[in-house]
């Protein structure tokens, strides 16, 4: 079979031309998924000349249409013959059939001046006065013992947005030997235990239940997001740095000191992990290499490209306050320090245009579960340095945090 | 019981080809064990077989097989006490003799070669019982030359001949890697089933991680010279191929992370 | 008569030179250059040693041991000192120059009106025929002499072959084999190859010397020039026995680089009769034997072109 494919303003339609059969089936869908990921999700199929339609047929429409559902797009075949209609009308799927283009595609057609529309590009102002109150956790120093008294219990309500190293253990001591990377947004925490083997674990915050963490390091928000934007590919950019997430995130809510929560499609992730826990340590002070590589573990490569990530962030304007702690410069953003926590995922299609946060964590959250948890490092090595973290397409939600004078 | 004690090897040393092929390993392996050797290229997994089999003699440590110290002994000495298949299925027999002068050769396998008439009707026939074992109908082609069998058909010989003679040890050689998929399964199988059947220790090079999964008790996992992971008893039953694949991504992770990482991670990782 | 009879001793005894390089260049695979230094050591040992009034027999044998040590000498060049094969043959050969002319004090000894081994056959035919000095093959009147020496060498070479036969078919002499085919497969079979090849390298130039003084006896004379292209008469031989009776079974090779030893000498004995100056004998060899290594590369060429493409057809 041929498939013809054309854009016409928020519509993608794909001329399907010859027999939509068991052999045909799979490569029907994957080139409509492929087309969903990339942001397409109001999908057009003109069966003028679609001749054959079997079961396998209809059961690649079903999954692209299940697909389109789930980032609420739309789906419609157009123009089909009759024994398609009847077979489509059959399965019971008779609200996908549609005798010709909606209007405002047809009317766009007669225009010819219009060109191709940016898929998903804009930023949405969610509670002008939404804002966040930081509070931090640094009595920790890498990479100092630990000691009981650096050790504070966290909640995690639904307002809370949160990195740090931590335990889900429920005493200071029983987390001694499990200090790890954590990231939590909206109350749910996703954690990893610091063992080289070990895969992220997670706490969702359900109903009456709060989860607590015992850390040692945090960063820990408090509040509401204010703005989100979203960020897909153009001429310009194939993907988009940190730094420039970063950067963005600053300017949308005209301060020095923001967080945000960033779901988007990997490009490339940096970053390191714990796979020892620091309450193990022995000693004080920096440990020298090679013995640091029994404590953190580092990615090597850029990893996770295709995947979907979470990432939740704190970054400042440098010069605006008193050096921070937790918060390192960026090498490829001299101008700002931030702290990143990322947990990857299994990539999942996110709706165009303008959408929630907690939604769409816990939809995140009820797939598949996360492959990794990294903290994220922008390497600067010179010819060696794998660069910063970037993403490719997705969502930031953010805002400013309004108690950053009273911290320092 | 073999027990290998801190061996080392390098080759060309102090030249620009130096390579350290085999860095410190130890390795115990219990009567009866059947141990798969996994590892990336140039990892010394055969290298570490050949050090056992005698192909050289290692720059320091001691190879103890059965209680007995062999790391001077040359390789043929050695042959008495281990049976050896290869990965390449034409090395362990001669091409131009039978397949009955080959295996009546392994039949005496680190034995004195008398001057009595090598082939006779008793010897063919204790010879045709055991081949008729491979199932592919050898047992009437015991007068062909070794050198008009497929690959696999040679390599399934090979095995047999290596076994004759209880070994102490079996060494294999990634001794299916050269052939196809079809007889690679199949003498898979049958090193399986004279493995279990003779209740032999056995070391196998394996680069097929299926293969390792599916046939041995233990997997010892080697990087640059060195082993790097031991599954054993409890934790092999419960491996499966995406675990050694991890395993082989930390393991090269922890490669890439150098002192520049470090320098690097002590400015970024706060 | 008297050229064929003298074809068919010069074959046999040459054979014996075919059979011990069949050991080496055939059986451990290995390009032995030191027989035509050993041929020569066997011939002038066992005349120095005939002359002092030994017995030719005692003689004879002290030649196969002499060979022997040639060839094990090569043997350890190679294994024990890593030499190549060839320069171990060539330096144990070029050694061997000086060894003969020590040996033998000068150039050349004639071996004239002294016993030789065929001596006791010539006896016993004469007892036989009633004491003449002829006897009638086939019609032709031949001299006893000659009928004797033809008699005694076809004796030891069927002795010769035979025994060599049912030696490679031991549990050793099957080992030596596969030493030629597979030296990794023998060490994993828990013999050392290199012994092994030590001891053929020993039984090769030990028939090869043996070959050597029954050729001083036969002649008559023992020089020390006379070792000069033996190497590449004998491998001719081999590859005409070859080319004659297949190599099927081990007893069908040995008997092929017997009768294809003969069958050179009679071509040789044809081809100077019809005038072919003795001193292109050589060359003529050498051409023969290029002929016959490249030979089956170019059937195989030849007939990839002509049916070749029309398998594609």
């Amino acid at each position: 079979m041929q498939l013809i494919q054309e854009q016409l303003g928020k519509y993608f339609v794909i001329k399907a031309i010859g027999k939509l059969d068991a052999s045909w089936a799979d490569y029907f869908a994957e080139t409509c998924l492929d087309l969903i990921r990339n942001g397409h999700h109001n999908l057009i199929i003109d069966a003028d000349e679609l001749n054959f339609l079997s079961s396998a047929g209809i059961r690649s429409l079903l999954r692209i249409n299940k697909e389109l559902h789930s980032v609420k797009g739309s789906f419609l075949i157009v123009h089909a013959q009759d024994f398609v209609v009847k077979t489509i009308e059959m399965t019971g799927f008779k609200h996908w059939i549609s005798k010709d283009f909606p209007k405002e595609l047809l009317a766009l057609k007669s225009d010819h001046s219009f060109s191709s529309a940016q898929v998903d590009e804009g930023s949405f102002v969610l509670n002008p006065s939404g804002s966040l109150t930081l509070s931090v956790v640094a009595d920790w120093q890498p990479w100092n013992t630990v000691k009981a008294e650096n050790i504070s219990k966290l909640h995690f309500p639904a307002s809370v947005f949160a990195l740090g190293i931590g335990s889900a253990a429920d005493s200071p001591e029983e987390a001694r030997s499990h200090f790890g990377e954590f990231v939590a947004v909206g109350g749910h925490v996703i954690f990893q235990a610091p063992e080289a083997k070990s895969r992220p674990d997670y706490l969702l915050a359900e109903k009456d239940f709060i989860p607590q963490m015992q850390a040692i390091q945090a960063l820990y928000c408090n509040g509401e997001m204010s703005h989100l934007f979203r960020f897909s590919p153009d001429e310009k950019n194939a993907f988009f740095g940190l730094s420039d997430i970063s950067e963005k995130a600053l300017s949308i809510t005209k301060c020095n000191a923001a967080a945000f929560v960033v779901l988007a499609e990997v490009d490339g992730l940096v970053g390191a992990n714990l796979i020892q826990s620091p309450g193990l340590l022995k000693n004080n002070g920096i440990i020298p290499f090679p013995e640091i590589r029994e404590w953190l573990s580092f990615c090597g490569e850029r990893v996770f490209s295709g995947y979907q990530a979470m990432v939740f962030g704190v970054v400042t304007r440098n010069g605006a306050f008193e050096k921070m702690p937790l918060l390192a410069s960026l090498p490829s953003n001299p101008e700002l320090s931030g702290h990143f926590h990322a947990a990857v995922f299994p990539y999942q299609p996110l709706q165009n245009g303008k959408i929630d946060l907690i939604q769409n964590v816990q939809k995140l959250l009820s797939g598949p579960p996360p492959q990794a948890l990294m903290h994220l490092a922008d390497d600067n090595r010179p010819a060696i340095g794998l660069g910063q973290s970037s993403l490719i397409r997705g969502a930031c939600w953010c805002a400013p945090i309004q108690n950053m004078e009273g911290i320092l | 019981m073999l027990k290998i004690n801190a061996i080392s090897k390098t080759f060309f040393p102090n030249t620009v080809n130096e390579v350290g092929a085999l860095n410190n390993v130890s390795l115990t392996i219990k009567e009866g064990c059947f141990t798969a050797i996994i590892g990336t290229n140039g990892s010394g997994k055969s290298t570490l077989l050949n050090a056992i089999a005698g192909t050289f003699i290692p720059d320091q440590g001691s190879i103890l097989l059965n209680e007995t110290e062999i790391s001077a002994w040359p390789e043929y000495k050695r042959a008495s006490l281990i049976g050896r298949v290869f990965q390449n299925p034409f090395a362990g027999s001669a091409a131009e003799m039978t397949i009955a002068e080959n295996i009546i050769m392994a039949m005496r396998r680190g034995q004195s070669r008398p001057l009595r008439l090598a082939v006779n009707a008793a010897v063919k026939e204790e010879i045709a019982e055991k081949v008729r074992m491979l199932k592919m109908g050898l047992e009437d082609r015991l007068d062909n030359p070794i050198g008009t069998l497929s690959g696999g058909q040679r390599q399934a010989l090979t095995l047999l001949m290596a076994t004759w003679l209880k070994p102490k040890l079996l060494l294999l050689d990634e001794h299916t890697a050269a052939l196809d998929p079809k007889s690679a399964a199949k003498v898979a199988e049958l090193t399986k089933h004279i493995i279990e059947k003779e209740n032999l220790t056995a070391l196998m090079v394996t680069h097929s991680m299926q293969q390792a999964v599916d046939l041995p008790d233990r997997i010892v996992m080697m990087h640059r010279g060195q082993i790097v992971e031991d599954y054993r008893d409890e934790m092999k039953k419960r491996v499966r191929v995406p675990d050694l694949i991890e395993t082989f991504n930390r393991v090269q992770k922890r490669e890439l992370f150098d002192e520049s990482v470090a320098a690097m991670l002590q400015q970024q990782y706060i | 008569m008297n050229l064929i009879i003298g074809a068919f001793t010069m074959g046999l005894i040459l054979s014996l030179l075919s059979l011990g390089m069949l050991i080496s260049f055939r059986m451990i695979k290995f390009t032995d250059i030191t027989v035509d230094g050993s041929i020569t050591l066997g011939a002038s040992l066992s005349a120095v040693l005939i002359m002092a009034g030994w017995s030719p027999w005692l003689a004879t044998l002290m030649a196969f041991s002499a060979g022997a040590v040639a060839g094990m000498v090569t043997g350890i060049l190679h294994t024990r000192f890593k030499i190549q094969e060839i320069l171990a043959g060539i330096l144990v050969m070029t050694a061997l120059y000086s060894v003969n002319l020590r040996i033998m004090g000068r150039s050349n000894i004639p071996l004239l009106d002294t016993e030789t081994i065929s001596g006791g056959t010539e006896k016993l035919l004469q007892q036989f025929t009633g004491g003449t000095s002829k006897m009638n093959v086939f019609g032709w009147p031949v001299p006893l002499t000659d009928m004797a020496v033809f008699i005694t060498i076809a004796i030891i070479c069927i002795i010769t072959g035979i025994l060599l036969n049912r030696f490679l078919k031991t549990h050793f002499g099957t080992v030596l084999r596969a030493t030629g085919n597979n030296p990794q497969m023998v060490r994993a079979q828990g013999v050392n190859n290199n012994t092994m090849v030590v001891f053929s390298l020993a039984l090769s130039n030990g028939l090869v010397a043996l070959s050597g003084a029954l050729l001083a006896q036969y002649q008559g004379f023992a020089d020390v020039q006379m070792g000069i292209g033996m190497m590449v008469w004998g491998l001719a031989s081999i590859i005409i026995g070859e080319a004659l009776v297949g190599k099927s079974s081990l007893g069908i090779t040995i008997t092929g680089a017997i009768l294809g030893t003969i069958l050179f000498r009679l071509l040789i004995a044809i081809a100077l009769r019809w005038g072919l100056n003795p001193n292109d004998l050589k060359l003529v060899t050498a051409v023969f034997v290029f002929f016959a290594l490249v030979a089956p590369y170019m059937f195989k060429s030849l007939s990839s072109k002509f049916f070749g493409g029309s398998r594609h057809a």
